[in-house]
């Protein structure tokens, strides 16, 4: 055996994965191609095309760095371990997408990617950035730089937790905002990012780990903004979906490396619905109480728990932090994003009768509201007076979608 | 009592369970034209008998729902500690539901995958190979179910579903033996479990496996370093021994059932001399070691008449060994631990394999009928025709196990040399014609179970 044929056979099966990646990325995978999946992958495909011409170029490089018989092996395996741990991601996206797309086709996902998808295509419409992928499922709502694809949880396919992926459209806009007054523009989310790493040296000389990763305190922003971004998007529809069917009691108060506390997560989100419903707020919209009452819902479930309440210092924390990135995203972005008083009086009236509801001028967002308003308002909500306040919700949406 | 809360949490999570058990009956599934159609996809298929487990834990777990719904309906309104209760109730049933769900999942994108026939129909072959190791090592003969993905850790945590995962895309025939590896931690996780319920005299993996775990800890110096803290730090210590130990039994035991197919895989394809320890990793110059000593035992003693693994691991080690040469010749392990490596492999099969498993989960040598030999003369057969341009075709009958489809396949691709096309050319036939031969193996199993139904196969 020569020196280097084991080098050689691992880059020889690295190339076949490869050309599987592209064998997806140009659709030769799926023979029949029905419009769905290839409607999907037409919005996609350049992007891994990119990402899988990278890794092919690097391979090529290798490739001929081996044939080299001059040159030292030691930077060649290197090499090939750092580049199967940079095309596992691209992997990771590849295998996403010919599942997703196919759990779409078949409708596993109930119609709701879909849904999701116009939601989102309309919130980019109102923030004047640009998206131009699609939603899939996966085992929880996440978003990853990769390919942009943003992730539905399954099975948590109602229409009840479509608010949630505003949150995780939040995460794909944030490092796009720009403040164009500024002169050289200024990108506000990643400056406060920045600031927030400013302590990476020192947490990573407390966990051991030399390389890589963000500060808690980045994850967190993250996260408060992609919260704020939901709630100054879509109003109370975005905090009744997390706190109604997300948020577990019992951890509640527990902070996580990527996560802030759900307590906090809360009270960031009721802030933001009060602060956008202050009579002297630029949008102010009363939202009918709505903050207030689910407050009242939420502070019963911890007394039922028995969980602490976020304390006051943290409360005041998370108060200060939502506010600038409130204040932020008002004010680098279109005035329509917001979700507005008149937005809400247009919730309220399909609200009464979402059956009976003439989806004339209503938006999309408007309907996800008045659902929820509507699921809020039953006395006794059994679950079939709730799957017909989706029903009816459900039919309306789609009416706006035909328009 | 009503908890607004509550009662949404429990009407979406039993919303939820009820989605996953409609999408994992097998009608949803159903090839729309019946010609041609993968075998696993249709209804009669093991795979939906072996699915039912889960569904009847969904149902369970959908049972438990309506109970806590019913008690907090009941409940007086004046009594918070009922309140309470339903939360912590509900909170337990969330937990078990995501791992589940989770799963569910990671089944219903593997359906989705087979269904597009995106892996070639590979992915059948790698279940029935699952199934032949499984029932060779514990005799246990559940359909495991192969997913996909690019996490490649956390087979071990992944038994109640019965699915193992191999890494995408790396669907061809050349890493299926991978899947051994996999299956390796859950024989040995299944032993371990029933030893817990037997006396201690009658346990051999629990203290085999302690005494290694000893050992291992005693030969590497950073562990030995956190294990002299004591204390917290010494546990910590144990347990990333424990984690390491595993996936090196793991390798042990895919080498012991799947023969050279295994080692070949294993350093051709994915050690990398560079990757060194990590806290539950061991580094891959350990696992190669290990499976090269593994084969070794399996070759016999020096003095035995017969050595026949001796070429393929003539050609393994010397291909390693130059890689090492060529890339750490400093980070070469040190005699302490080549020891330490070797004993656990000839312990492992000389010893353990042989008492806690049956005898034909060893990947056998003699037999004429399979194993090695089988592999051999499918190999030759193969290179015969290669020698003489023709294209590789099926041996006229398939008699042997799909483990011998592999090892024949890895034998006569060791002999295929020159530039990538032409290797690339030779790999890909000669892949093609090993699926081939496994499905031919498969299709004549269920032609033997139908003609004699109440055979076991």
């Amino acid at each position: 055996m020569q020196p280097r044929d084991l080098l050689q056979g691992q880059l020889d099966a690295l190339r076949q994965q490869l050309n599987r990646c592209r064998d997806v990325a140009d659709g030769k995978a799926t023979p029949d191609r029905p419009e769905v999946v290839e409607r999907l992958r037409r919005r996609v495909a350049a992007r891994l095309d990119a990402l899988v011409t990278q890794l092919e170029r690097r391979h090529d490089v290798l490739a001929a760095t081996v044939a080299d018989d001059t040159q030292p092996a030691q930077g060649c395996w290197r090499e090939l371990g750092q580049l199967t741990r940079d095309a596992a991601p691209v992997f990771d996206e590849c295998l996403a997408f010919a599942q997703g797309s196919w759990a779409r086709l078949h409708q596993l996902d109930e119609g709701l990617c879909t849904m999701a998808d116009d939601l989102l295509e309309e919130l980019a419409h109102r923030s004047d950035i640009g998206w131009l992928r699609f939603t899939l499922l996966a085992t929880s709502e996440f978003y990853r730089d990769t390919a942009d694809i943003i992730r539905i949880a399954y099975p948590d396919v109602s229409f009840w937790s479509l608010p949630l992926a505003a949150h995780e459209f939040g995460h794909y806009i944030g490092p796009k905002l720009v403040d164009t007054r500024k002169d050289p523009r200024e990108y506000p989310l990643q400056t406060r990012l920045k600031g927030a790493d400013a302590g990476l040296a020192e947490q990573q000389k407390v966990s051991g780990q030399a390389t890589g990763g963000h500060t808690n305190k980045w994850h967190h922003l993250q996260e408060y903004f992609a919260d704020v971004f939901a709630t100054y998007t879509l109003g109370p529809a975005y905090a009744a979906a997390f706190i109604l069917l997300r948020t577990n009691p019992f951890d509640a108060d527990i902070e996580h490396g990527s996560h802030p506390s759900s307590a906090a997560r809360i009270e960031g989100i009721l802030w933001s619905l009060d602060a956008m419903a202050k009579p002297d707020a630029a949008n102010a919209a009363a939202f009918g109480g709505m903050a207030d009452w689910l407050r009242g819902f939420w502070q019963k479930t911890l007394q039922a728990t028995g969980t602490a309440a976020l304390p006051d210092v943290q409360l005041a924390l998370v108060q200060q932090r939502v506010e600038d990135l409130l204040a932020m995203l008002a004010s680098v972005t279109p005035e329509r994003l917001c979700f507005r008083q008149q937005d809400w009086l247009r919730a309220e009236a399909a609200a009464g009768n979402l059956s009976q509801a003439d989806p004339a001028g209503a938006t999309r967002r408007d309907i996800l509201n008045a659902a929820w308003l509507a699921r809020l308002r039953v006395r006794q909500p059994d679950a079939y007076a709730i799957a017909k306040i989706a029903d009816g919700a459900v039919a309306l949406y789609q009416m706006v979608n035909t328009r | 009592m009503e908890d607004y809360v509550l009662m949404t949490r429990l009407d979406a999570l039993r919303e939820c369970l009820r989605i996953v058990a409609a999408n994992l009956d097998s009608k949803a599934w159903a090839p729309e034209e019946a010609e041609d159609a993968r075998v696993e996809l249709l209804g009669d298929s093991s795979l939906w008998t072996g699915l039912q487990t889960l569904v009847t834990e969904i149902n369970r777990h959908i049972g438990l729902l309506d109970q806590i719904d019913e008690k907090l309906w009941k409940a007086p309104p004046d009594q918070p500690a009922a309140l309470s209760a339903a939360w912590v109730h509900y909170g337990k049933s969330l937990r078990d539901s995501e791992g589940l769900l989770r799963e569910c999942l990671e089944i219903i994108g593997s359906l989705a995958i087979r269904n597009q026939d995106l892996d070639d129909k590979l992915l059948y072959v790698a279940d029935e190979l699952i199934r032949d190791c499984m029932t060779v090592s514990i005799s246990d003969g559940n359909y495991y179910l192969l997913v996909n993905s690019v996490i490649f850790s956390d087979a071990f945590s992944r038994t109640r579903a019965r699915i193992i995962r191999l890494r995408f895309p790396a669907w061809t025939i050349w890493n299926l033996p991978f899947a051994a590896h996999e299956v390796g931690h859950v024989a040995n996780w299944y032993v371990l479990n029933q030893e817990r319920d037997q006396d201690e005299p009658l346990r051999v993996l629990t203290p085999f496996k302690d005494n290694q775990r000893a050992s291992l800890v005693a030969n590497d110096a950073d562990l030995n370093e956190l294990h002299q803290a004591g204390g917290g730090e010494a546990r910590q210590a144990e347990d990333w021994a424990d984690a390491r130990l595993r996936v090196l039994l793991a390798d042990a035991f895919a080498t012991y059932t799947m023969g050279p197919a295994y080692a070949c895989s294993a350093i051709m394809l994915r050690l990398n001399p560079l990757a060194k320890a990590l806290r539950d990793m061991p580094a891959d110059l350990q696992r190669a070691h290990v499976i090269l000593s593994t084969l070794g035992c399996m070759n016999g003693d020096e003095d035995s008449p017969t050595r026949p693994y001796n070429t393929v691991i003539g050609r393994l080690k010397d291909g390693w060994e130059k890689a090492l040469e060529r890339s750490t010749p400093a980070s070469a392990l040190t005699d302490a631990e080549k020891a330490y490596l070797e004993q656990l492999a000839e312990a492992f099969t000389r010893d353990i394999g042989p008492q806690i498993f049956t005898t034909a989960a060893r990947y056998p040598d003699g037999s004429p009928k399979d194993g090695w030999t089988k592999a051999q003369e499918w190999a030759n057969s193969w290179w015969d025709q290669r020698k003489n341009g023709k294209p590789f075709s099926l041996p006229d009958n398939p008699t042997g196990k799909l483990r011998d489809a592999l090892n024949a396949a890895w034998l006569c691709r060791l002999s295929i040399t020159g530039d990538f096309d032409v290797r690339s050319r030779g790999h890909n036939d000669l892949a093609n014609t090993a699926t081939r031969l496994c499905q031919a193996i498969i299709g004549s199993r269920a032609a033997r179970k139908i003609s004699s139904p109440d055979r076991i196969v």
